[in-house]
This record gives C-alpha cells, structure tokens and sequence, in this order.
C-alpha cells in the first residue's frame, strides 16, 4: 500500500521530535499538500485507535504529537511513578477561563470579568504559553489581544476550540439565553 | 466553632460576594433583599490586611453595595437616560459572567485531569546540523533582482494600502527600535534578511534600517559578516530597555 511509507515517516519524525510537530512542517518535509496529509493523519489516528496501541496520535487543528494511550496509563504509572505537574491558581484558571471562550480579549475585557486586577495571571499564563498576544485592538490605547495556544488545548485535551464545553451549560439556566459570547470564536 | 473565612482568601470582590452567596443558599437576583451587603460589610474590617490595591477593589465594590442599599431607601427620581443601566442591574450581570467563567475554570480543572493519564516524551538530545546557506551560486546580479522583485512586491502592498486611510508617520525609529531589540530578545543572533523578512512597505524597510543604524552607534548590537558579500548577522550586545531620554534621527527637531 502506498500509505505504509508516509505512516512510518510521520510516526518516525513524531517518535524523534516528542513534542508536537506543526502540520506545516510535516507538509514540507513529507511533500504533501494539506488535504493529502489530513487525510493520512486520520487514516493512522483511526488505526492507532482500533489497534489500541501503547502511543496514540494526539492531533489539534495546527500539530500532531505522539502521547502515550490513556488506557495504560495504570500500568505506566506502576512502574515509573511520573511527576504530577502543579495545578494552576484560581486566578489563572478564571483568567484562562475568559481568554478561551472570548477570545480575542483584552486584558481590560478580563478585568471586567472577574473584578480584579488580572496583570500577574496574564503574564503568568504568556510564560507558561497557554495564551499569545494576536495584536493591538484598534481602539484608544491600542491594547495588546490574547487567544489560547496549541499548547492549550493540548493541556486540556481538546483538539479545536470548538471542544471547549459550551459556557451556557454551566450558567443558570434562566440566563443562558442572553449570555454574551456563549460560543467561542472559531481559529 | 464554624470554621472561619478570611478576606485574604477571596480572589476579589466578586469572588466573595459569589461565596456570601451560595453560603446564604439565596438566588443572585436576590442579593439586595438579603443579609449579604451586610455580611460582606463585616468582611471589610480585614481590609488592613491586605495590600492597598486589592483593598481599594473591595472597598469600591462595598461603596457599590452600600449606594445600591441607599437607593432602596430613597425615591427615585425619573431616569433621564432611559438606555443608563441600574447599578443593580449592572452588578447582578457582572456576578453572573463572573460566576459563568469561574465555573468555566472548573471544568478546565476536569478537562485537565483526563490529560494527567497522557504522556509524551522529550525530545530527541542530539542536535540537527545548523542550516547552512549555499551561497556560492549567488550573483550579484541575481541579488539586485531579489531585491528589485522584494521592491515591487512592497510596491504593490502599498496600492492596496492606499486604499485605507494611513497615519502620516506609520514607523518610526522609535518603534522599530523596539521591534528589534524584542526580535533578539528571542534570538541572540539574527541574518540581516530575517529582520527585514516581514516588512511590507519600503518606507518600514527604511526606517527599520535607520534604527539598526542607531543601535550600531549605540552598541546595542554588534554586526558580522565573515566572508566578503556573505551572511551578515546581527548579535545582540548590550540591548537598552530605557530610551526614553534618547531623540532618535527622525525626531530631532
């Protein structure tokens, strides 16, 4: 089959790099346009999947990454006891909360938000690089605009933006049919 | 004795309203025929404990509290802009939303613990080979059309350009200062093409130019070029932060 050859050069550069690779790398490396290489993606992440093997395909809408399958994770977790990371703060995480399902926001948008001064959480977050700076909103003051990054949704599991849980589910329920930016903004 | 609370570990004002709240077990519409402006109240004889830009957040949201109580008491006059939102209005959204997002945290809390059971390896150690620029086909000719071909495509972005109202001074020494020194923030060492990749029109291939000139006489940065007509580079030196007393060629008077 045609394919075999492109599988075992993708799970090759993946099995080397270890983080994610960006598609657009894959493309030139492999000589492929986008549609060819999505399609061999999803061909070998169904694959990966039914054969229910030890390292699974972890794709989001701009890189792939080979990450160990969930389901061993009990066996893994026997014999090398890996770190657990730090959790973030509550600050963060409502400050990250905001980014996500409105982006792109500014700092003053989050401020609003949650009531506080958010500086510490904002940079904190661009340092860990779950959030970017997109550019400068074209209003008085020119302030900066921050989205999530692939390295978020990797974090959280997602593979888009569009897997983020849909806000309205967690409001009351009287409120959810006039709440402000309920779904998030696509790319 | 109940356990006790303290100012210092609320996340902000809404934060423990939203607390006052669900202890109280009363709706949030419902906050201003509660006990909960009172209780929050109690909360602010903390407030010394705190540093002051955290206590003037909860004490401008007590004076809220408080003028929304007031205006209960009082008759109210006629409203003269009829889109002016009421104060409670206004803060009973802001609890909502607030409490929107911190669930919505929550549930990133939740997403994030499926993930703790994935894991991924570090990447390979060995280095891939630096990538080398073959230059020894290049012609001087071949660059002078580079160049004029990089010209006309910026000339043609400028058309396009035209077509919005531009700001008369668009780059400015100043700025594209900045540009730079934030580019070799990231990288020590730069090729002079990378730095100009990016620009669109000539006048920010100028201008940028004219601030790598100024970082030259600053020492800023220091720039090499090994090999008549090869690669030159450009290596942060001693990078400024503050230029703010400092008059770049473009804004001497």
């Amino acid at each position: 089959m045609q394919y075999d050859e492109r599988f075992g050069a993708i799970e090759c550069i993946l099995f080397v790099s270890g983080d994610p690779v960006p598609a657009a790398q894959l493309q030139r490396a492999l000589n492929l346009t986008g549609a060819e290489l999505n399609s061999i993606l999803r061909n070998m992440d169904e694959l990966y999947r039914k054969e229910k093997r030890g390292v699974q395909l972890y794709l989001t809408d701009d890189a792939v990454q080979l990450v160990s399958n969930r389901e061993y994770a009990a066996i893994v977790q026997e014999l090398m006891q890996p770190v657990q990371e730090k959790s973030f703060s509550q600050a963060m995480l409502e400050t990250l909360s905001v980014v996500a399902y409105r982006q792109p926001v500014t700092r003053a948008d989050i401020e609003n938000v949650r009531g506080v001064r958010c500086e510490y959480a904002v940079s904190q977050l661009l340092k860990i690089g779950m959030i970017r700076e997109l550019g400068r909103k074209n209003v008085i003051g020119r302030p900066m605009l921050f989205g999530t990054t692939d390295a978020f949704l990797r974090h959280f599991g997602l593979h888009s933006l569009a897997d983020l849980p849909p806000l309205a589910l967690a409001a009351d329920e009287a409120f959810a049919d006039n709440l402000p930016g309920g779904q998030p903004a696509a790319g | 004795m109940a356990y006790e609370v303290h100012l210092k570990e609320f996340d902000g004002p809404l934060d423990l309203l939203l607390h006052l709240i669900e202890e109280a077990k009363v709706d949030i519409k419902d906050i201003f025929v509660s006990e909960i402006t009172n209780q929050y109240l109690a909360f602010m004889e903390e407030v010394d404990a705190l540093d002051m830009e955290t206590a003037s957040e909860f004490l401008t949201m007590a004076a809220t509290l408080v003028y929304i109580k007031s205006r209960t008491l009082l008759p109210r006059p006629p409203k003269i802009d009829e889109d002016e939102e009421d104060p409670e209005a206004v803060l009973l959204r802001q609890l909502r939303d607030y409490k929107l997002f911190k669930q919505a945290g929550e549930g990133l809390v939740a997403l994030r613990e499926g993930m703790r059971s994935v894991y991924a390896r570090l990447p390979e150690e060995f280095l891939l080979p630096p990538q080398e620029y073959n230059l020894s086909d290049a012609t001087a000719q071949e660059l002078f059309a580079a160049f004029a071909q990089l010209l006309r495509r910026t000339g043609d972005a400028r058309e396009d350009a035209s077509a919005q109202s531009v700001a008369a001074d668009r780059y400015t020494v100043r700025n594209q200062l900045a540009f730079i020194r934030a580019r070799l923030s990231e990288r020590q060492t730069l090729t002079f093409e990378e730095l100009f990749e990016g620009a669109r029109e000539k006048l920010e291939l100028v201008v940028t130019f004219m601030a790598l000139l100024e970082m030259i006489t600053r020492q800023e940065i220091i720039l090499r070029q090994k090999t008549p007509y090869g690669r030159i580079t450009i290596t942060a030196w001693a990078l400024r932060e503050d230029d703010e007393d400092y008059e770049y060629m473009d804004e001497l008077k």
